[in-house]
């Protein structure tokens, strides 16, 4: 099969690899219909987040038809229609049972090597490296389900598209978590930083929950345009000081909840601190860029909530901790527990209360992925959301046919 | 939703060619620095030089590394053009090399290390202008994107304001916050709200979207 291959930093190919096959009586194999380039995959195209080998699949955000189960699947048959939450879950340990579907206890099968790193093991993940269970990634023809008896949301029933249901994976149960754990009150203030998916998904969910106002902080004029047409209200840093419009905009209060939608890879801007990060990190002193954090700790309401669903991979620098204490601020954090979420909010796309395939900015062949890494990273031609279809034919491919039929 | 206008023979592979070179480049400067830091006398005389400049030597020699380091990042160009910046010190630093080697030992070694230099200057600035390029482009080219009409709610902004919020029974997976809950994962779960998991106080009464502030908590004693 085809299938996106990590072979090291900022190398992503379209390589030829093994088809999957079922390992254990608990898997199903998919035929991926559709998948996503996530904003953290970029952590990992820019080699940040330790412990990825060269051909590892990439992708965490896939959906598609069962071709194949495992012996002991009894709720899925082959040509259901399945959308893959990116963590892999048992569903029967302690964790699963609380619902912290992100810290499975089972389901990561190189357990030692991220308790050696973490202190304990978190759950496994499709295509997020070795630490998180060395699983293949769905950006693939087909995807090998682990644990696939529960590690899945059937939506066979669903007459909708695929653009309409592939974020329930990851981005819209991550902006909602971000949100949720912000325990929102109806006359909350909720500032958002970033407005790539998971901002723009946060800021749709903070409001959906009732928020007073949401205000979204973000540097690409198109990214906050599209925040702002959610009911958002737009700061753009570029052109004016967070600041002080925060100060404006909560009566020199400040928000009451914060959302980190940004994480390590924080832009870089001429401030000192950022400036400082980047040295640290390419002295390898620090492996995040915490601009954001920083400034969501002196922003924050004291009282105040700060989320995190921006995912962070390690070392932080210069981050005053003290003024957090001294504010009594409240910390959030962690992979979406993706399955805890993902019930509601089906039905709420069923019902027409929002439909997620706005975020769609790009939609190209599979073939065409790591070109579409690089556009996505540099921020190029708008893109904020690119879902790649396996199976469908390249520009490149179509253009050649052209010239053999011309031809002949 | 628009097709990739940036698709095309190089889609299949995320490294450009230029990507390729500024590596390579990268690692010239690693060996270059290294031997300028660990054998400045030995580099000096390879080139024509005299031996008695270690510590220029040495000091070209972090540079070389600093360059190295930055055509690895992920943002090279800015460490490209500095690596043009230091090969034109170099090619001054070997010119003056030359001039007083030309009254009396004269060595062709520095006029080959000047050429060379001089061919590896054109190549920084090549990759560097096409790197700059590749990052640019799409950014200022074509029609900017416009968003403004992506809300995401199909019924309005106004009618989204806090329909997320189920104040009835609300069937979903096990879990949320309570902890210690011993419901198995994947089974429904019926009576918990969406407020249970997160969202306002499950006795709140007021309506969606309403400003009324909650009453003040009881104090601890």
């Amino acid at each position: 099969m085809k299938a996106l291959v990590w072979h090291g930093k900022e190398d992503i190919r379209y390589d030829t690899v093994p088809d999957p096959e079922i390992e254990d009586g608990r898997d199903a194999i998919i035929k991926v219909t559709s998948c996503a380039i996530c904003g953290s995959d970029l952590h990992l195209f820019h080699n940040f987040i330790p412990g990825m080998k060269s051909g590892d699949i990439m992708g965490h955000e896939s959906m598609g038809e069962v071709v194949e189960v495992g012996k002991d699947v009894k709720n899925l048959k082959a040509g259901d229609r399945v959308v893959i939450p990116f963590t892999i879950y048992c569903g029967d340990c302690d964790q699963c049972r609380r619902g912290n579907y992100s810290v499975c206890q089972t389901s990561n099968r190189n357990k030692k090597m991220a308790e050696k790193v973490f202190g304990h093991a978190t759950a496994g993940l499709f295509g997020y490296s070795q630490l998180t269970g060395g699983y293949d990634g769905g950006q693939a023809d087909y995807l090998r389900v682990p644990f696939a008896d529960t590690t899945h949301i059937n939506v066979s029933n669903s007459s909708l598209s695929d653009e309409k249901l592939l974020f329930l994976s990851d981005v819209f149960p991550t902006g909602w978590q971000a949100a949720a754990q912000c325990d929102i009150e109806p006359t909350d203030i909720v500032a958002v930083w970033g407005g790539g998916a998971v901002g723009q998904f946060a800021v749709r969910s903070a409001l959906m929950l009732g928020a007073k106002d949401v205000i979204l902080i973000e540097r690409v004029p198109e990214r906050l345009a599209m925040g702002i047409a959610a009911g958002a209200i737009g700061i753009n840093p570029t052109d004016e000081s967070v600041n002080e419009r925060l100060r404006e905009l909560t009566d020199n209060k400040g928000p009451d909840k914060c959302i980190d939608a940004v994480g390590m890879e924080a832009h870089a801007t001429l401030s000192f601190d950022s400036l400082l990060d980047r040295a640290f990190q390419l002295s390898l002193m620090a492996t995040d860029r915490a601009h954001v954090l920083r400034e969501i700790f002196y922003q924050c309401r004291p009282g105040g909530t700060v989320s995190i669903p921006g995912v962070y991979g390690g070392l932080i620098d210069k981050l005053n901790f003290g003024m957090a204490m001294q504010k009594g601020l409240t910390f959030k954090m962690g992979q979406t527990h993706v399955a805890r979420w993902t019930d509601h909010l089906l039905e709420l796309i069923e019902d027409g209360k929002i439909d997620p395939s706005f975020i769609v900015t790009h939609e190209v062949p599979l073939e065409e992925g790591p070109g579409m890494y690089r556009t996505f990273r540099n921020k190029q031609d708008g893109c904020i959301k690119t879902v790649l279809k396996p199976g469908q034919i390249s520009i490149q491919e179509k253009s050649d046919e052209r010239s053999d039929l011309v031809g002949a | 939703m628009s097709a990739a206008t940036l698709s095309g023979p190089n889609a299949s592979r995320s490294m450009t060619p230029a990507m390729r070179a500024s590596r390579i480049l990268g690692w010239v400067s690693f060996a270059i620095g290294a031997a300028e830091l660990l054998a400045p006398r030995r580099t000096a005389r390879a080139v024509g030089m005299d031996d008695k400049h270690s510590g220029l030597l040495r000091a070209y020699g972090a540079r070389e590394m600093l360059a190295g380091v930055g055509a690895h990042s992920v943002y090279p160009v800015p460490a490209l053009w500095s690596r043009v910046g230091g090969d034109l010190l170099d090619i001054g630093t070997l010119a003056i090399a030359a001039r007083r080697k030309a009254d009396g030992s004269r060595d062709r070694r520095v006029w080959i290390a000047i050429a060379a230099v001089a061919g590896i200057t054109l190549l920084d600035a090549l990759v560097a202008s096409k790197l700059a390029a590749e990052t640019k482009e799409g950014k200022n080219s074509g029609e900017a994107k416009d968003y403004s009409d992506r809300s995401g709610f199909p019924e309005g902004v106004a009618a989204a304001r806090g329909n997320g919020i189920v104040s009835g029974a609300f069937e979903g997976k096990a879990g949320g916050a309570a902890a210690g809950d011993s419901s198995p994962a994947g089974e429904a779960v019926t009576g918990r709200s969406m407020t249970d998991l997160g969202g306002a106080a499950a006795d709140d009464q007021r309506p969606a979207g309403s400003t009324e502030r909650l009453p003040e908590p009881a104090l601890l004693s």
